[in-house]
């Protein structure tokens, strides 16, 4: 089942536009919204919240409509905003407390409960400080605990890592992954920042000035076309080579034993041809496997 | 037998799956965190002390005159509205529970965080309204009342009702003026300002310079209009409004410090319009700047 259908969504500030014509289906899991500062990825969010009404298409969350369901939509999710924000004059507990009860939770349920995420978020210690004192660490925490209070089915996480140390961010990136998995919590992670999406997404949707460039599955969105394989062999070979260039594909580069071999289009034995290959040249294979990238080559490719 | 390394509390991440209600009041935990802090301010407290000062002296006052012969021909509703029209203390009171009500959440960016859960816009601005509008009303109800009473229980309850009956339930109105007006306008000024203090500033301003000109223009077509017609002038302010229909309430007017002789009471028709326009403006300002997102005009 799909989070969120998007359709046709275009989005403007007065006559500048934000988001053009984009379409897409968000699915379960976590998913990264990668992009540039710019891209839209933010307004793309604030649009799905119910925040901006749409120029013009649509969209659903939960199978709400963002323009006539808003309440239901917020009703169901958890935002913690990209902004430093918190309500001014309570302590941590208050302010996630008064969250859930914004939600609907019953004074008691929500104090529990505050106590509850609070703790979840390594934050039970400093509980009863007012969050004015925070950190900006704790600060983030303390906004995860609030958009947690309800037991939202969907999070929206505004680049969540935004001005923390190397330590607080491995421990957002922590906890960001182990909600959104088997937790029964689905995120949408906005961020410009790939290894935060690496770590914790499961899908990538791509935005830039507004649009979606590519949509994938991390692993999906990583890998080359399938015309490119890596092959390890146990010693560098020549023979490998020629061979390789005998079967009709091309030696892309190669490094001591590794090859990336490429194949013409429409090739749909490749393996078999490489270990064909690598047994005309009496050559042992270590590992074959299809070329991966790195996300921020995916990345970088996508925006060209 | 060997030691527990670990902890036995479960303290991985588990959904709420309690009970949520979307009810129609989800402006009420808005309007009680808005007490809750409120209640907090030591000098909120001050101000209240310092608000009910004049009805304690009414009081001191009343307990004096009962004990002179034939009550010293004092009349109880013109000491009344004398105590009612001494606002300084419920100004200082309301700017401070509502300067900051909307703008310290613009300052904090805490828009983002209200309008992310499930309530509307006008939820949380009625839920503001309403702090403002409760304490307003009880800093001013509580003496008021407590005034009638006294009276009523020193003078004797029977008699007293004979008298002044109405104005035990008059007081329940007497107090919504200024709580009306304090609100509205309040909640309108702190919404367009990201510092509690300007806010405040700004409306004190308002108040005061409003108040002062209205005062002066009036004084100044005193020979030239009616008793009346004067008395309506000089109360065209937001101080007019509160004390005009506070005293039209009361039923006597306000003593002037330059006339002494009884005033006539400015014209309550006139006055309610002022009051609910104001109100209206004030609304209006604060609705149009609630969002959760700045709106870039390009």
């Amino acid at each position: 089942m799909a989070v969120a259908e998007i359709s046709s969504l275009t989005l403007k500030y007065g006559s500048k536009v934000a988001v053009s014509d984009l379409s897409c289906t968000v699915p379960e899991g976590c998913v990264g919204l990668l992009g540039p500062n710019g891209a839209g990825k933010t307004t793309l969010i604030k649009a799905l919240m119910g925040f901006l009404t749409p120029a013009s298409g649509g969209a659903t969350v939960l199978g709400y409509d963002i323009r006539t369901e808003g309440l239901k939509v917020r009703m169901h999710v958890g935002l913690m905003p990209e902004q430093e924000c918190h309500i001014p004059g309570l302590s941590a507990v208050q302010y996630v407390a008064y969250a859930g009860e914004l939600c609907g939770m019953p004074s008691a349920d929500a104090m529990r409960r505050a106590h509850e995420v609070l703790d979840y978020c390594g934050l039970s210690e400093a509980r009863y400080r007012p969050i004015e004192t925070y950190s900006t660490g704790m600060k983030q925490k303390a906004k995860l605990a609030q958009a947690l209070v309800h037991g939202p089915q969907l999070l929206f996480l505004d680049e969540p890592t935004n001005g923390l140390d190397p330590q607080a961010r491995d421990e957002v990136l922590t906890m960001i992954r182990d909600i959104s998995h088997g937790k029964g919590v689905n995120c949408i992670l906005s961020s410009h920042l790939l290894p935060d999406i690496e770590r914790t997404c499961d899908h990538v949707i791509v935005m830039q000035h507004g649009t979606v460039r590519a949509q994938d599955s991390v692993e999906g969105i990583r890998s080359l076309s399938m015309r490119q394989w890596d092959v390890e062999l146990r010693e560098p070979s020549e023979e490998f080579e020629r061979e390789v260039a005998a079967a009709g594909a091309e030696v892309v580069w190669s490094v001591l034993n590794r090859y990336r071999v490429e194949f013409p289009d429409g090739t749909s034995d490749a393996s078999h041809t490489l270990f064909l290959a690598a047994r005309n040249a009496s050559a042992q294979v270590r590992s074959i496997r299809h070329s991966q990238r790195t996300l921020e080559d995916a990345f970088l490719e996508a925006i060209e | 037998m060997s030691e527990t390394a670990g902890p036995i509390a479960d303290l991985s991440y588990r959904g709420y799956d309690g009970p949520r209600r979307v009810s129609i009041g989800r402006w009420w935990p808005i309007a009680k965190n808005g007490l809750r802090v409120t209640l907090r301010k030591k000098g909120f407290w001050v101000l209240v002390v310092l608000a009910y000062l004049p009805y304690v002296l009414l009081m001191m006052q009343l307990f004096v005159f009962s004990r002179m012969p034939e009550g010293a021909g004092i009349r109880f509703e013109e000491m009344l509205a004398q105590s009612y029209s001494s606002w300084y203390w419920v100004l200082f009171v309301a700017l401070i529970v509502g300067a900051g009500s909307i703008a310290a959440d613009n300052r904090s960016n805490a828009l983002q965080i209200y309008l992310a859960k499930p309530i509307t816009k006008g939820d949380y601005l009625f839920g503001k309204w309403l702090s403002i509008f409760i304490i307003v009303y009880a800093v001013v109800f509580i003496p008021v009342f407590g005034t009638v009473l006294y009276a009523a229980l020193s003078e004797g309850m029977i008699e007293f009702m004979r008298e002044h009956g109405w104005l035990l339930p008059k007081a329940f109105l007497i107090a919504a003026v200024p709580a009306t007006v304090h609100a509205s306008l309040l909640v309108g000024i702190s919404a367009w300002n990201r510092l509690p203090w300007l806010a405040g500033t700004i409306y004190a301003a308002v108040f005061f310079f409003w108040n002062g000109f209205t005062t002066i223009f009036g004084s100044v077509l005193q020979d030239r209009l009616s008793d009346g017609m004067s008395a309506t002038v000089q109360h065209l302010s937001l101080q007019g409004v509160i004390t005009g229909l506070g005293t039209n309430l009361i039923g006597v007017a306000q003593r002037s410090m330059f006339r002494p002789e009884t005033q006539p009471l400015p014209d309550w028709r006139v006055l309610l319009v002022l009051g609910f326009a104001a109100c209206a403006i004030g609304l209006f300002l604060a609705r149009t700047h609630i969002r959760a997102v700045e709106v870039v005009k390009g």
